[in-house]
């Protein structure tokens, strides 16, 4: 509890009032100060300000970025609290859309108080909730009781999906079944060829027309149909943010919607995030897999280090044989740029999307600046140009094209490279 | 509103005083209406000097001619009330509302000092005004300074206990 400056001022002046009227031998002068003291006398001697509790409960513990959730603050008073001020402190990526995070509001007859709140998502993450500063005061105003609370409330604030129409396919498929046709010949859908039949062949494999026409059994190949690893490699070692985005955002947003892909692809799907706390999942499939990469991705964060940190780090299961890896990377850490350079060296099917930083540089206006940007924006066009030589596709995205255009450049590029180096 | 109380507070001394004390009374209004715009527009802490400054303009009149009673009565609610206005000003919140009920109880509260701060100056002057010769009642009326004169910071130190 502590008193407000009132109490100094009011005394202080009363004091003062009374004193000159002495000296002067003038009344009036002590009327003028004797309401101040009245304040005083009276506010003082009314009850002490209460204490108050406060909790905020959210109706959901999940929720996709740009939607919103009710929540509820309720203001307990522990005595017959009167008027009370809160602010509620909202992380950065939550804001309030409906009710008021800041008001003065009277808990009448000590009974506790439900207000209701809707909270908009503003960006992914996992957040704390519940922080609330308090204020009661006397009726007077001359005593106020302030209390934090920390809130134990939990929201946990998904990346918005991104709607692809197609994948980039992997160069190489794995051992089990899925959605994607295997270069090796076998039972499927797609026809692969006609071969001599061979004792322990199904007779409803036996092409009969082509049987025909050479005089001997040939039975109809097909295409097996497999699945394939994918690796998600997010780089974290460095980040350029605008006012309420930043190339982290978009990293995670387009690697939690491949992933959601990928995986309702029958595919499995891993995860590397790689920075200054490396983090990785081994590649596997299905819906409890989806939510591992999407928590896994929610505690990714752009953290200062100046370790060095080589492919060497990450352990053999993290990176399976024959996985594609799509990298989201900034191009912005000479770690992150070496090691992608590193996993192709070492033969693995990559796909580097360049998550633009140059979308959140702002222009200077200086000369100077304008001949900086511009020598940067080359070194950039110069790095990507050598993944490409290394037969890395390469695309820069900068977060107004959708994730869709993307993947359809990167496919575009894998399909003529293909005929270039076949 | 405030502005507009301390607008007439500090023109008050002007209109009342004669000739030869507008030159000490007119920059003593003009700093006090400046010190009342200041806390209204920044919420900064200058209700004191506002108060001090106004509070002398008015002495600086009425000492130097007759007081009424009901223009000391006017003016110790005026300045109260200013205060109290100024106050309450700097403690709302900067961002977010305030309810409806917390306004008017607020209001009421204010009407209620502004009659008490009336009664209270009131009973100062009536006190001030009489005279007695007797030494029962004058030792009657010390015992009443002395009880009021503890009474106050009594009340100030009440709620550390």
């Amino acid at each position: 509890m502590r008193r407000s400056a009132k109490v100094i001022l009011y005394g202080g002046f009363a004091a003062v009032c009374f004193m000159l009227a002495v000296v002067l031998g003038r009344p009036e002068i002590a009327a003028l100060g004797a309401p101040f003291a009245l304040v005083l006398v009276v506010g003082l001697s009314l009850r002490r300000p209460a204490a108050v509790r406060a909790e905020l409960h959210v109706t959901r513990e999940r929720a996709l970025e740009e939607e919103e959730v009710e929540a509820e603050l309720v203001l307990a008073p522990e005595e017959g609290a009167g008027v009370v001020r809160y602010a509620l402190c909202l992380p950065d990526g939550l804001q309030v859309a409906g009710g008021h995070d800041a008001a003065v509001v009277r808990l009448a007859g000590g009974r506790e108080r439900t207000l209701p709140l809707r909270l908009v998502c503003r960006r992914w993450g996992a957040y704390r909730l519940g922080d609330v500063i308090l204020r009661t005061e006397d009726r007077a105003g001359l005593r106020s009781r302030d209390t934090a609370v920390r809130g134990d409330s939990f929201l946990k604030v998904y990346p918005r999906p991104e709607r692809l129409h197609s994948l980039i396919a992997p160069a190489e498929t794995q051992l089990f079944a899925g959605n994607r046709v295997g270069r090796s010949a076998g039972e499927g859908i797609e026809f692969a060829g006609l071969r001599p039949y061979v004792p322990g062949d199904r007779l409803r494999r036996v092409n009969w027309r082509a049987s025909v026409g050479r005089k001997t059994l040939f039975v109809n190949e097909e295409h097996l149909e497999l699945n394939s690893d994918v690796v998600i490699f997010v780089d974290s070692f460095a980040e350029v943010r605008g006012s309420d985005d930043g190339t982290l955002d978009m990293a995670i947003r387009g690697a939690a919607s491949l992933a959601e892909h990928y995986l309702a692809n029958q595919d499995r799907v891993g995860l590397v995030s790689f920075g200054a706390f490396v983090r990785w999942l081994s590649p596997a499939g299905g819906t409890r897999r989806l939510y591992s990469i999407v928590e896994a991705l929610l505690q990714t964060e752009v953290a200062l280090s100046f370790v060095w940190k080589d492919i060497d780090v990450l352990p053999r299961g993290s990176l399976t044989p024959h996985a594609l890896v799509i990298a989201l990377s900034p191009l912005l850490d000479e770690r992150g740029v070496n090691v992608l350079l590193d996993l192709r060296r070492r033969g693995f099917d990559l796909v580097v999307v360049d998550v633009t930083p140059l979308a959140f540089a702002a222009e200077g206006r200086a000369e100077d600046a304008t001949l900086a940007l511009r020598l940067w924006s080359l070194w950039r066009e110069a790095l990507r140009y050598r993944y490409e030589q290394m037969g890395v596709a390469v695309v820069e995205w900068d977060g107004k094209a959708p994730l869709a255009a993307v993947v359809e450049e990167v496919r575009a590029f894998r399909r003529q490279a293909h005929y270039i180096y076949a | 509103m405030a502005v507009l109380l301390a607008g007439g507070m500090a023109a008050y001394p002007i209109v009342r005083s004669s000739p030869s004390l507008l030159r000490a009374t007119i920059p003593l209004a003009a700093v006090a209406f400046a010190f009342v715009v200041v806390a209204v527009v920044w919420r900064s802490q200058v209700v004191g000097p506002a108060l001090f400054v106004l509070t002398a303009g008015y002495l600086v009149v009425e000492i130097t001619g007759h007081a009424g009673a009901l223009s000391v009565i006017a003016y110790a609610v005026g300045l109260v009330m200013l205060c109290e206005l100024l106050m309450t000003y700097r403690a709302l919140p900067m961002s977010g509302v305030v309810e409806y009920r917390v306004v008017a109880e607020r209001v009421l509260s204010l009407v209620a000092l502004g009659v008490g701060a009336a009664a209270v100056a009131v009973l100062v002057l009536f006190a001030g005004g009489w005279w007695s010769a007797g030494a029962l009642e004058a030792g009657l009326i010390g015992m009443a300074a002395v009880v009021c004169l503890f009474a106050l910071p009594w009340a100030l130190v009440r709620h550390r206990r």
